[in-house]
């Protein structure tokens, strides 16, 4: 089981709750940017039609209803910060038996994410906030690793 | 070996010219950060009296990696000859292991989206990585 303190608790807690969904201004999803900076993830997407280039990516309807269903599994270990690891037993076994991912990737997704949040949140982003942040992408990703064989 | 392209030279240049105005406190601000969030790189550094963000140490040594960048962005077109002599410094004498440079250069580019979030857009973010992480293989040049 994972310690958490009550500045990490709420830490992570305030940072769902301020997360920007839409987030026009920029396109901050972290899932679109991740397909964006490491191309090479765009291999577990070949039936999302065109992600030829930035343009094309950032202005794709089905990147952007992924990118949804990821936060939206995110917000779930948020919810479970307890347990992580049993919330996201299923969803290890989808990443490694269905969908086959690399779980290398799961980092790469965290890095994007963390960027994301960073610019969202600006100089609210402090080195204590970011170290909590950091803790749970390492957690999430652990948890997204356990059931791989 | 992912090649910079001259467009992402021009990104990297123009982000960095924005960058360039606070170096003062980036450097120190991007090493305080990283020794915070990945407590494993504070062992490079157990001869400081103090590591916290903000410390005089930190602040001093940050400014000076932070200007290894800089001369890195100077020397865009030929990395792997323009850092050299900072290879064999960082193979020869610091030893650090290479897997550091990519925790440096993602926390880099956390500082550089808290500050300047509207210009590190997707695009600006992978132009960026790239000339980072071929800074990070310069660096390994001397290593072995």
């Amino acid at each position: 089981m994972v310690a958490w303190t009550d500045f990490e608790r709420a830490t992570i807690k305030d940072i769902f709750s301020k997360i920007d969904y839409e987030c026009n201004l920029f396109k901050c999803s972290c899932f679109l940017r991740c397909l964006i900076v490491y191309p090479w993830t765009q291999r577990y997407f070949a039936g999302f039609g065109n992600l030829y280039n930035a343009a094309a990516i950032t202005s794709n309807p089905k990147v952007a209803a992924h990118g949804k269903v990821v936060m939206q599994g995110l917000e779930k270990a948020v919810k479970n910060m307890d347990n992580i690891k049993a919330t996201f037993t299923e969803l290890s076994t989808l990443h490694s038996e269905k969908l086959q991912v690399d779980p290398d990737n799961f980092m790469l997704l965290g890095d994007c994410l963390a960027i994301v949040v960073a610019a969202q949140l600006g100089k609210d982003f402090t080195p204590e906030v970011h170290a909590a942040f950091q803790k749970f992408l390492a957690v999430v990703v652990s948890s997204l690793r356990r059931q791989y064989y | 070996n992912m090649s910079l392209s001259e467009k992402d030279k021009a990104a990297v240049k123009a982000l960095w010219a924005k960058v360039s105005k606070s170096l003062d406190t980036f450097g120190g601000e991007a090493l305080g950060r990283m020794l915070l969030v990945y407590p494993q790189t504070k062992t490079y550094f157990s001869h400081w009296p103090d590591l916290t963000p903000g410390s005089n140490p930190v602040m001093v040594h940050g400014k000076l990696i932070l200007g290894g960048v800089t001369e890195a962005v100077s020397k865009i077109d030929n990395l792997r000859g323009g850092l050299l002599e900072l290879s064999e410094l960082h193979a020869f004498k610091l030893r650090v292991d290479p897997s550091n440079f990519k925790i440096l250069a993602h926390t880099i580019m956390v500082v550089i989206a808290t500050m300047f979030p509207k210009d590190f857009t997707p695009e600006a973010h992978v132009a960026f990585d790239k000339f980072l992480a071929a800074v990070a293989l310069g660096l390994s040049e001397k290593y072995r």
